[in-house]
């Protein structure tokens, strides 16, 4: 009962953040330079032909008329005119949103395992080569950014060995399954297409470890961090004192409280993953989000840049209960401390 | 352990099923396909877009009325024209025998129906017409037979009818959506803007069947095609939204991409020509590359000031180091334009500028006090190339004492500051393109006072003599006066030297072997002035994969 109240709770502040950011970014998206009008017609254009646009757009409206005719639109379910895509920014949303979710998903699962079987691999062998290992793959993994492994992965795995197809969501031959949930991977599923299902992984699987590695990289010295000082904790020499096996040692009493900062910083990482996949999507040819908001905002595209910040923060905000309510369930202090 | 458990067990279930044949495999194809790289965005609606990868898609798609050659345009879905006495009457005779991808008729209801759309809706090449065109004076005289009426003589509107694509009227008028973001009148619909962001309403060679904005077209060849093609078009043409150059060369390497996009830098066109096998080519489309000076600004309202600059600018250097398929401009619009002008253009000649600058009104204060007359040299940001060729007017600065600071602008702000005479830079290096393939649709855009406010002005010209020479020379009819008229506009912008004419710019690409491309094989003499002209999949050829 106590949790569900902070859940709902943890809504209804989540709630007010987006309406606060919603503000926020509509009035700083619009002092940024470059008008939008002008951006997206031909330079000759009469003047008489962007005032109309302008109108049609409502963009010669006051700022507060703007964002209520927005936000008016917002509740009905539609985002506003993309000016990049020159059409309803909530059919692009919905053509590009599921294939960042879907890369993400992939990315996220490949940090998430990679990150504790390495940090528990480093944190059990202090000193160790498995130790030496992972302090090498992190300082690697931390200090170079995921669109640089995203051109070494290609030039490696695509260019030079062919193994892993150059981008793109599909081979040419295959198509999405179409409907009804807009993932290629659950729709491939959910019509039998498991070669359809093949075909996507097989093109996913370079783009999400590039994207996952940078992160996998921080949460692992996290975990091996979390380890080592926990390691030094009396109930831990108690409990080998007392025979315990060190399976159970390891697992139940070192590794549960060792990760719950890494929880958290790992929920914001994939949080993080829609903004920064850009480059990467770029490299990939993955028709996803981030490439396409990155591009309607160097356009100018006000809408689309409203859209974005407003859909990464809800991503944010979810995760971030997400995180809330595991943690709690991993650490029961925290459980006990809400009662 | 448990997700472990799952993990392997759903690989068993999946490497089961490939063992098995469960799983469906891709379609084959034995299609030829020609996959090439553009910068995105790409709008296949005829009436908004105007840029490389949105006319390359109009070339395919749709057939204009008539159609640009190196001496003029000739007759393509209008066969034959005449035009009245006093030049303000266009008759065209339209063909018959052709048919749009939903398998109707052309007829002359659609010709009028395209110019009506483009100039309701305003955008895209609508400027070439819509100040000009009486539409209700303009009729349908039967269905092979449309009469367009323009309200004064203008010479240009036949070959701007290069940019009018006809599009099926009804189509379009069933496809049209009402109470949307844009409502035309008498329509009260959008005139089937919405609909054409991912659907073409055309009769060209190729039909777009399945368009992702932001990432690709697709269209397949239209089998009912009235007009020739080459005996090796390609089967499929799929204009693929890329710029990473990691990404093409790895895409070329494998076969993935017959043709590069034209934008790689020109070390990875090399990288990607000698290690990949492919063929280096390009050609001219009738643009050019500009360093506009703001001629209302101090010391660049000097016009030796002005001169100084283009004679100590080092060209050369441009060419060999920047963009090495481009050509020094020979005039003040590119050769390829009907009615260009050849001209003894500035070359770099340090002793000349200088003693230019000797006359200037500025001399010696601005060598003595640099720093009261800076010139700030904008590049912009989005296009490395540019950052180079801005600090070669630093060098060229610096060599005659002056003080040239070189500026990076985002485009976005670039666009901003190029719309207020204030605001605007000392100079703003940019390409820009003929519309139509004549003098006149580069010497409007360029120095007419209607157009300072544009990124494609920064000169601030504003010269009440040269709007009227090339609001007559517009108008002119008779096509060798309207080129002397040209002429004449040149002479005069030499002398006035308002710009640092570049270099003229080639679209450079790299293609497969087993690609046949004349306007790149044999760019003079088939490149066409205009965007979009030159990438016509009627004439490139594919050599199929069994014949290579």
């Amino acid at each position: 009962m106590d949790m569900k109240r902070y859940i709902g709770k943890r809504m209804f502040w989540a709630i007010i953040s987006l309406f606060g950011l919603s503000i926020f970014i509509f009035y700083f998206g619009r002092i940024i330079p470059g008008d939008p009008i002008r951006m997206m017609v031909d330079p000759r254009t009469p003047e008489s032909v962007v005032e109309e646009l302008r109108r049609s757009l409502a963009l010669d409206r006051p700022l507060y008329t703007q964002y209520f005719i927005w936000l008016s639109n917002v509740f009905r379910g539609e985002l506003g005119f993309s000016i990049h895509s020159r059409r309803s920014l909530t059919l692009d949303v919905r053509e590009y949103l599921p294939r960042s979710l879907e890369l993400i998903f992939y990315a996220g699962s490949v940090q998430i395992v990679g990150s504790f079987l390495l940090g528990v691999a480093a944190g059990s062998n202090i000193n160790k080569w498995q130790d030496h290992v992972t302090r090498i793959f992190s300082y690697i993994g931390v200090s170079i950014p995921a669109f640089v492994f995203a051109i070494i992965f290609q030039l490696v795995f695509a260019y030079q060995l062919g193994v892993f197809p150059t981008g793109g969501a599909l081979s040419e031959g295959f198509s999405a399954p179409g409907g009804p949930t807009g993932f290629i991977a659950l729709d491939s599923i959910i019509h039998g297409r498991f070669g359809t299902l093949l075909n996507f992984i097989q093109h996913a699987t370079l783009p999400a470890i590039a994207l996952a590695i940078p992160g996998m990289a921080q949460v692992t010295r996290m975990i091996r961090s979390g380890m080592i000082t926990i390691n030094q904790k009396e109930y831990i020499a108690m409990s080998r004192g007392f025979g315990l096996p060190e399976k159970d040692v390891r697992f139940k009493y070192l590794l549960r409280p060792s990760i719950i900062p890494a929880v958290t910083v790992l929920g914001m990482q994939i949080a993080m993953m829609l903004g920064n996949a850009f480059l990467v999507e770029i490299v990939f040819r993955w028709p996803g989000f981030s490439r396409f908001a990155v591009n309607a905002m160097l356009r100018s595209d006000l809408n689309t840049i409203v859209a974005t910040v407003l859909i990464i923060g809800l991503m944010f905000a979810v995760i971030n209960i997400v995180i809330d309510v595991l943690v709690a369930y991993i650490d029961p202090r925290i459980r006990f401390s809400r009662r | 352990m448990k997700i472990l458990s799952i993990f392997l067990l759903g690989l068993l279930v999946m490497g089961s099923m490939a063992l098995t044949g469960c799983l469906d495999d891709p379609e084959e194809t034995e299609d030829t396909l020609l996959r090439m790289g553009f910068a995105w965005p790409t709008e296949i609606d005829p009436a908004t877009g105007t840029d490389k990868s949105s006319t390359t898609a109009f070339t395919n798609l749709y057939d204009p009325l008539v159609f640009p050659t190196q001496e003029g345009v000739k007759p393509w879905i209008a066969e034959d024209w005449d035009i009245s006495e006093d030049g303000t009457v266009y008759t065209f005779n339209i063909r018959e025998d052709v048919t749009f991808h939903s398998g109707r008729d052309l007829t002359a209801e659609d010709v009028y129906f395209s110019m009506e759309r483009l100039v309701t809706m305003g955008e895209g090449f609508a400027h070439l017409f819509a100040d000009y065109i009486d539409l209700d004076a303009s009729q349908v005289v039967d269905d092979h037979t449309v009469e367009f009426v323009i309200h004064e003589p203008r010479g240009v509107f036949l070959p701007s009818l290069v940019r009018l694509y006809i599009v099926d009227k009804e189509e379009i008028l069933e496809n049209a959506v009402e109470g949307g973001t844009f409502e035309y009148e008498p329509w009260g619909n959008d005139l089937g803007r919405d609909y054409l962001i991912t659907n073409d309403a055309g009769s060209g060679p190729y039909q777009a069947y399945e368009v992702v904005v932001e990432d690709h077209v697709y269209m397949r060849r239209f089998d009912d095609y009235w007009g020739e093609m080459h005996e090796n078009a390609p089967d499929e043409f799929r204009m693929l939204a890329l710029g990473e150059a990691a990404t093409e060369r790895t895409m070329f390497r494998r076969g993935e991409l017959e043709i590069t996009s034209e934008w790689l830098p020109y070390e990875q066109v090399e990288l990607i020509a000698e290690q990949e096998g492919g063929v280096k080519g390009a050609y001219p489309e009738g643009g050019a590359f500009f360093g506009m000076m703001h001629t209302r600004k101090p010391p660049l309202d000097c016009v030796h000031v002005r001169r100084a600059l283009a004679y100590a600018y080092d060209y050369d250097s441009q060419i060999d180091d920047i963009f090495p398929e481009s050509e020094l401009m020979q005039g003040i619009v590119p050769v390829q334009l009907g009615g260009a002008l050849d001209l003894e253009m500035p070359r770099m000649d340090r002793e000349a500028a200088m003693a230019e600058l000797e006359q200037s009104q500025y001399y010696p204060e601005i060598i003595d006090n640099p720093d009261d007359y800076e010139i700030e040299a904008s590049w912009t940001g989005e296009v490395a190339a540019t950052e180079r060729a801005a600090s070669l007017l630093g060098e060229a600065g610096d060599a005659l004492g002056l003080n040239v600071r070189i500026a990076r602008y985002a485009w976005g702000s670039l666009i901003d500051a190029m719309y207020d005479e204030d605001e605007s830079p000392h100079v703003a290096m940019v390409w820009v393109t003929a519309h139509y393939p004549e003098a006149g649709s580069l010497l409007e855009a360029r120095y007419h006072s209607r157009n300072a406010r544009s990124w494609e002005q920064n000169e601030w010209l504003q010269d009440d003599e040269i709007d009227s020479l090339i609001d007559e020379a517009l108008s002119e009819p008779d096509l060798e006066t309207r080129y002397q008229l040209y002429a004449d506009i040149q002479e005069k912008l030499f002398e006035l030297m308002p710009s640092l004419f570049l270099h003229t710019q080639y679209s450079m690409h790299v293609m497969q072997p087993y690609i046949e491309w004349p306007h790149v094989e044999n760019p003079e003499e088939e490149a066409l002035a205009g965007i979009g002209f030159n990438i016509d999949l009627r004439r490139i050829g594919v050599t199929p994969p069994g014949e290579r």
